[in-house]
């Protein structure tokens, strides 16, 4: 439900370890609210969601903890450099990592605008500083709201990889996009939710 | 505690690289003490009796003005879903967001409205009762003001909602802290009115991170 408009009924699916499922749908089919919902965001209208055979209400700590969620809203302020954002991501969601942050900013090419606050960046790099947080998130989970915007080619690639090292160690991801996913490993399916 | 003191350093890094918001609240209170002294006129008698009074609603609206920096670029920029979805607890996360905005913003309030007070003529003891008030009541409008904050976050025409929420439930608040001031002036003691606000700070900072952290979930589902 978003405001009193029934985006979708008797949705129902499973994903399982180290698949990646791709939900594609019209604009404005409500891929973002389904993603929403299976982050623990909003709560559904009716019927549960269910991690490991458990309604994720009732498990809200553990599963919160299971989930990589980067948005339609990407959680990156603008004042602080990609360093700081990623920094301070890490420490909101794993405390105990071992800052490997400029590493992983570094190999998704943004060695020399470490330190640039965000808002003089390019909408690909901001894209890129978010990203980054899945390089080092060990979350079994990753729900990734149109990863793929303002990314090049390159960063697509490397993206990619990364959902397929993820998919690989048996982890799963939801992914909302229009393009399609060329993934090598994985197990790959899509579901699409459009107004019926 | 981690992710809380990260919050803490975060905003903290953040409101020192936005110095408009630091320097523009300021400026507003020392013109609203202006034009309240303006428009009471020469009168001294007068003027003795509500400049204490006139200081404070110079704090109320700054104050009130300034919590739309709260919450509101962090709603935008998706990072208070990532405060939602972190292993810490969302209040917490809040008290601490909250602190950091109560010395960036009150902090510097408080020693430009003690610098007004100055100009303005206030005997030594009645600055000390200014300085006493304010310290215990800014915290208590900070954190009632995060909830309104919280609960019109990314609604359109926010602030004047926050404000309209917001100002009758600074009316105690505001009723302590002048009536100390006054009873400075009379050389009467204001223990009492201190207790009081002192009270409503703890009450306020033991409730309001709850309260705002659950207006936030309410804004994002």
């Amino acid at each position: 439900m978003r405001g009193d408009v029934t985006l979708f009924a008797a949705l129902d699916f499973s994903v399982a370890a180290g698949d990646v499922l791709q939900i594609q749908g019209a604009n404005g089919s409500g891929k973002t609210s389904l993603l929403r919902l299976l982050c623990g965001l909003s709560p559904p209208a009716a019927g549960t969601i269910r991690w490991n055979g458990v309604d994720i209400a009732e498990q809200a700590g553990d599963y919160r903890c299971a989930v990589s969620y980067i948005g339609h809203r990407r959680g990156v302020s603008e004042e602080l450099s990609p360093l700081e954002n990623l920094e301070f991501a890490c420490a909101l969601h794993h405390p105990a990592a071992p800052p490997a942050c400029r590493d992983a900013l570094t190999a998704l090419g943004l060695e020399r605008r470490l330190h640039t606050p965000a808002r003089l960046l390019s909408a690909g790099q901001v894209q890129r500083t978010a990203l980054a947080r899945l390089m080092l998130s060990d979350a079994p989970v990753w729900i990734l709201d149109e990863p793929f915007t303002a990314l090049d080619s390159d960063g697509r690639a490397q993206i990619e990889q990364l959902l397929e090292q993820h998919a690989a160690r048996g982890g799963l991801s939801v992914i909302a996009t229009h393009q399609p996913l060329q993934l090598d490993t994985g197990r790959v399916r899509t579901l699409r939710i459009d107004e019926s | 505690m981690a992710a809380a003191s990260a919050v803490f350093r975060r905003e903290l890094k953040r409101s020192l690289r936005r110095q408009q918001d630091l320097v523009q609240p300021l400026i507003f209170f020392v013109l609203v003490v202006t034009i309240l002294a303006l428009a009471i006129g020469p009168d001294e008698q007068i003027f003795a009796v509500i400049a204490p009074a006139s200081v404070w609603i110079a704090v109320l609206l700054a104050t009130t003005l300034n919590l739309d920096t709260l919450f509101l670029d962090d709603y935008r920029d998706g990072v208070i879903e990532q405060f939602v979805l972190s292993a810490a607890p969302l209040p917490l996360l809040v008290a601490a967001k909250i602190a950091a905005h109560w010395l960036t913003t009150a902090c510097p309030q408080i020693f430009m409205a003690l610098l007004v007070a100055l100009i303005l003529g206030f005997e030594p003891h009645v600055l000390g009762a200014l300085a006493a008030t304010l310290v215990l009541g800014s915290p208590v409008l900070i954190l009632v003001g995060a909830i309104a904050s919280a609960l019109t976050v990314g609604l359109r025409g926010g602030a004047m909602l926050v404000a309209l929420l917001i100002l009758p439930l600074y009316l105690p608040t505001l009723i302590f802290g002048t009536s100390a001031i006054h009873n400075a002036r009379l050389e009467l003691p204001i223990a009492a009115e201190l207790y009081f606000l002192g009270g409503l700070a703890v009450l306020a900072a033991c409730l309001a991170p709850f309260g705002a952290a659950a207006a936030l979930k309410i804004r994002l589902s």
